[in-house]
């Protein structure tokens, strides 16, 4: 799972350190965050801090392992060393069933008045729920759209074929990535689930990934490098990994570019927050997390970040959403990379399908 | 008594000066010495430091310019090989030319060690068209289905988007390309040019593949073996780190930067910063084996080959950065082995100096000592030489003390003179210069103790003038003293010599006469003194007379202390007085006789 937070210098955040210092502080509820960059902004926190007299310590991570190395600390010690966690689907799917989260008293948690419907089906989305209860709310989540240059197309492109038109030749990026690029393939083939490619699928799928290999610039890596690329090489069509961060990227070297979701869905991650088994503070810990979903977490989540927030999109009406495939463990991920590498090095059909 | 010794001071332990001198010296100078040492070691050490800075500097630059030529070198060698004819006819499709290519690129992959690989590949599709791989070491002619389709591939893309005949280095990366024989999951940088047909238009690419580390070996093969060898990109991102884990941590997901490693290295990235750097550190291995070693690093930055576009930084130019870093332990170790000498030769040298530190403080202690000794025995005899023949302070302190010494002695000689006057003033009578009455009361019981010890006899005369007072009267005292003189030596010149004669005062005398052993022999003395007394005397221009009566008492008959023979001698005196004129009396008889004339002289004592 790709998670389209830069990696920035991992920081502790505790803006109010110095508060701890005070005298009043011993006396002063503590409340432990575990999150990646950016998503607890130094505002966010004096903001909570103020409105419920506590500390907040955020420690910052800015990768799945080392989460997972954390939350697992935390759960053997008994009492947990965090309040809350930032995590994706699949990991709170794995952290729930490990034990190792409470269930979420929905009704502690008015903000989710404001967020957009398809992030308040919780048996929609998944690895949200377990036995019933909900274990994650959704908070921030990316969607693999398309960007495209606005003096190209009248239109905005509306399938995913676009990719694979001949008339973009060598004009068209897209992501060097194994399992995303199946999962593409998949979407492209009209598969129900990008995720489980049936085995008659793959030679389809490999096709679809050397034609698609013919007929892109290259397969980018980075969102800083893929902006380069499409305006140094007048790209006019990208497939964007990391979604509207991409965008913000174009936008801020002044490229004339739209960005859409294809018909047949886009790939998206999402990341929810938990509240751990052992957190000292559960009334305290759905406050953070109602705190999250407001008006100022969700505003420096997009402007400084990119990121999407959970809110209702004002700009798109819910009638006109795209389906979003929200990300999940797919069903042979060596297999997708030991073809992919082949197919990225420039074998031939034959050579790729090779055992 | 005012004694002096009123507040007794406990004498002062005697600490010689000598040793003292002796250690202050020797202190000094092994302070010195140990000074001196020290000095010598750290500028020594600092001098080894900055030897191996400048030789690890020099190492670095030397380096950087060996990676630059060696690129120069592969900018002639793609040059040659894109401009042989049979490179474009391959590219047209023409067989022979891709056959003879193929022969061409395998001997270069023969001879050039730095190469992966060297390829053909055409602009329409990316295909490669001739491939020439290094495999397990020796060239190997990749053809049908295994050559694989580049297009893709920024150095064939990027390559062709240049200006004709534009040169492309790509970024160093892993090389991940499945199939690329020794080249895969290597560190590499393809070096690429366009290759175009006469008119124009791009017929393809020729890519050199670049095996860093194996470059980077056959340059540092003659570097010392403990030398750490350090390479990023222009943004300084480990290409080549002594810890793998640190190499390449990019293609990893994470960044490992000079500048963040080392943080010195910050300088280098400024544009205005030109020349190398060299620092010392103990972060070079921290990071993988918590070894915290001081090294001496070395980092320059290189900027070259300025026709070769790079896709990363836009612009033309390639640059890198190229660090060396040493243990400092050889440099530790040649300064334990100079602290080692320094510290011996200071030893050696401490010693000599406290040895010549206590001859020297002997020198000049001895003759404050002999002045000391000197000083001891001043006045005796046996006072010892000063060395007063020295022209130094030492010379000049004994010639005043000897001089002191001098007027001491002759002070104390009149003294003694002047105390022996008195003595004998004390004991004689200023008169007749015979003994007086105190030397008399000292001598008789002297001489009493010597006869009784002797068992021999003793008599005591006491003489007492007759007429002396009517001579007094008419003729003067002038004359009575003269008398007396007179009188005192005629006494002297009537007894023996070693008797005693005494004048106790007036115009008494006493005469004392040891081993006297019969009356008889008193008798005699008495009448000789009697006869010798009575001749007549001139004093001045007139004939006198006086008589002499003697009280004679002898030892042990009349008394055995000096008081009971005085007595006795004293009324015999008297009772010789009251006989008449020119009489004397013995003791003894007057005891026999009668007790009056006794008690006549205790009434009468007429003692001076």
């Amino acid at each position: 799972m790709t998670f389209n937070c830069r990696i920035i210098v991992c920081l502790i955040l505790m803006p109010l350190l110095a508060g701890l210092a005070l005298p009043t502080a011993a006396a002063t509820p503590v409340l432990r965050v575990l999150a990646w960059p950016g998503y607890v902004e130094p505002e966010v926190i004096e903001e909570f801090q103020k409105r419920h007299k506590v500390s907040v310590e955020v420690t910052v991570v800015d990768n799945d392992d080392t989460l997972l190395e954390k939350m697992r600390i935390g759960a053997g010690s008994g009492s947990g060393n965090f309040d809350l966690v930032a995590a994706n689907t699949a990991e709170i799917s794995r952290y729930a069933g490990a034990g190792w989260l409470q269930p979420i008293a929905l009704n502690d948690i008015p903000a989710r008045a404001g967020q957009a419907p398809r992030f308040l089906d919780y048996a929609g989305l998944p690895g949200l729920m377990q036995g019933g209860r909900v274990y994650g709310i959704p908070f921030t989540y990316a969607e693999m759209g398309l960007i495209y240059d606005r003096k190209a197309f009248v239109q905005p492109p509306d399938s995913i074929a676009v990719l694979w038109d001949e008339r973009y030749r060598k004009k068209v990026l897209a992501f060097n990535g194994s399992s995303h690029n199946f999962s593409l393939a998949a979407l492209r083939l009209g598969r129900p689930s990008p995720f489980n490619l049936a085995e008659r699928d793959w030679p389809l799928a490999v096709d679809q990934l050397i034609a698609l290999r013919r007929n892109v610039l290259v397969f980018y890596t980075q969102p800083e490098e893929s902006a380069d690329l499409f305006i140094r090489h007048k790209a006019v069509l990208m497939y964007a990994n990391y979604g509207r961060q991409q965008l913000k990227l174009l936008t801020d070297r002044h490229a004339d570019v739209g960005y859409v979701i294809p018909a047949e869905g886009a790939l998206a991650w999402l990341d929810c927050w938990a509240i751990t088994r052992g957190a000292g503070n559960v009334r305290l810990a759905h406050a953070f997390i109602d705190h999250m979903l407001g008006a100022t977490a969700s505003r420096l989540l997009e402007s400084r970040q990119g990121l999407s927030s959970t809110k209702k999109a004002i700009s798109m009406p819910a009638g006109k959403e795209r389906q979003l495939h929200w990300l999940m463990p797919v069903e042979n991920a060596e297999e997708r990379t030991r073809l992919w590498q082949r197919i990225l090095s420039g074998d031939t059909r034959n050579r790729v399908l090779q055992p | 008594m005012n004694a002096p010794t009123a507040n007794p001071v406990p004498p002062l332990p005697f600490r010689p000066l000598a040793h003292r001198l002796a250690l202050a010296l020797a202190l000094l100078a092994v302070f010195t010495a140990s000074l001196t040492g020290y000095f010598l070691y750290q500028d020594g050490r600092q001098a080894l430091i900055t030897t191996s800075e400048y030789q690890l500097t020099t190492a670095t630059r030397l380096l950087g310019s060996r990676l630059a030529a060696t690129l120069d070198d592969a900018q002639r060698d793609i040059h040659l090989l894109a401009g042989h004819p049979d490179s474009a006819s391959a590219l047209q499709g023409d067989r022979e030319s891709r056959q003879r290519a193929e022969t061409l690129f395998a001997r270069f992959i023969e001879n050039r060690r730095g190469y992966f690989q060297i390829r053909l590949i055409s602009a329409a599709a990316g295909q490669e068209i001739v491939r020439v791989d290094r495999n397990h070491g020796l060239p190997v002619i990749v053809g049908g289905d295994d050559r694989q389709e580049k297009g893709h591939y920024p150095y064939v893309f990027e390559t062709l988007s240049l200006p004709a005949g534009g040169l492309y280095l790509s970024p160093a990366v892993i090389n991940h390309e499945r199939g690329a024989h020794d080249a895969e999951e290597k560190p590499s940088a393809q070096l690429a040019i366009q290759i175009n047909r006469a008119d124009g238009p791009a017929l393809g690419v020729l890519v050199i593949n670049l095996d860093l580390r194996g470059t980077l070996n056959l340059l540092t093969s003659d570097l010392p073996p403990d030398t750490d060898i350090y390479l990023t990109n222009a943004e300084g991102d480990f290409l080549i780190h002594p810890d793998a884990e640190q190499a390449f941590a990019f293609d990893r997901g994470r960044r490992v930067q000079m500048q963040t490693a080392f943080p010195e290295t910050r300088k280098l990235l400024d544009e205005s910063y030109t020349g190398s750097l060299v620092f010392q550190t103990d972060t070079v291995h921290q990071a993988h084996a918590g070894d915290a070693t001081d090294h001496l690093a070395s980092f320059a930055r290189i900027d070259t080959a300025p026709e070769i576009w790079q896709g990363t930084g836009q612009h033309y130019g390639v640059r890198f950065f190229i660090g060396l870093a040493q243990a400092m332990t050889g440099i530790e170790e040649q300064s334990r082995n100079m602290a080692e000498n320094v510290a011996i030769k200071s030893l050696v040298s401490g010693l000599i100096a406290v040895l010549l530190a206590v001859l020297f403080s002997r020198a000049i202690t001895a003759p404050l000592q002999r002045i000391a000794a000197a000083m001891s025995h001043i006045g005796k005899p046996d006072a010892t030489l000063l060395p007063t023949g020295r022209n130094d302070e030492i010379g000049m302190l004994a010639r005043r003390f000897s001089a002191m010494q001098q007027q001491i002695g002759e002070q104390l000689e009149t003294l003694e003179m002047q105390r022996q006057a008195l003595d004998h003033e004390a004991q004689h009578d200023w008169l007749t210069g015979i003994a007086n009455r105190r030397n008399f009361i000292s001598f008789l019981p002297q001489a009493l103790a010597r006869t009784s010890r002797r068992q021999s006899g003793l008599t005591l005369f006491f003489i007492d003038l007759d007429g002396f007072k009517e001579i007094n009267d008419q003729h003067g005292h002038a004359a009575g003293d003269a008398v007396l003189v007179e009188v005192a030596r005629r006494l002297l010149a009537s007894v023996r010599t070693g008797d005693f004669v005494a004048r106790p005062g007036g115009d008494e005398f006493v005469i004392v006469c040891e081993d006297l052993r019969t009356p008889a022999e008193a008798v005699h003395v008495a009448e000789k003194i009697m006869q010798k007394v009575a001749e007549p005397l001139v004093v001045g221009d007139t004939r006198l007379t006086v008589g002499a009566s003697i009280g004679i008492a002898r030892f042990p008959e009349d008394g055995t202390d000096a008081d009971h023979l005085t007595s006795a001698a004293d009324r015999a005196m008297y009772a010789a007085k009251a006989q008449g004129r020119g009489a004397f009396c013995v003791a003894t008889d007057l005891v026999a006789d009668a007790m009056p004339p006794a008690q006549t002289a205790n009434n009468g004592n007429k003692e001076a």
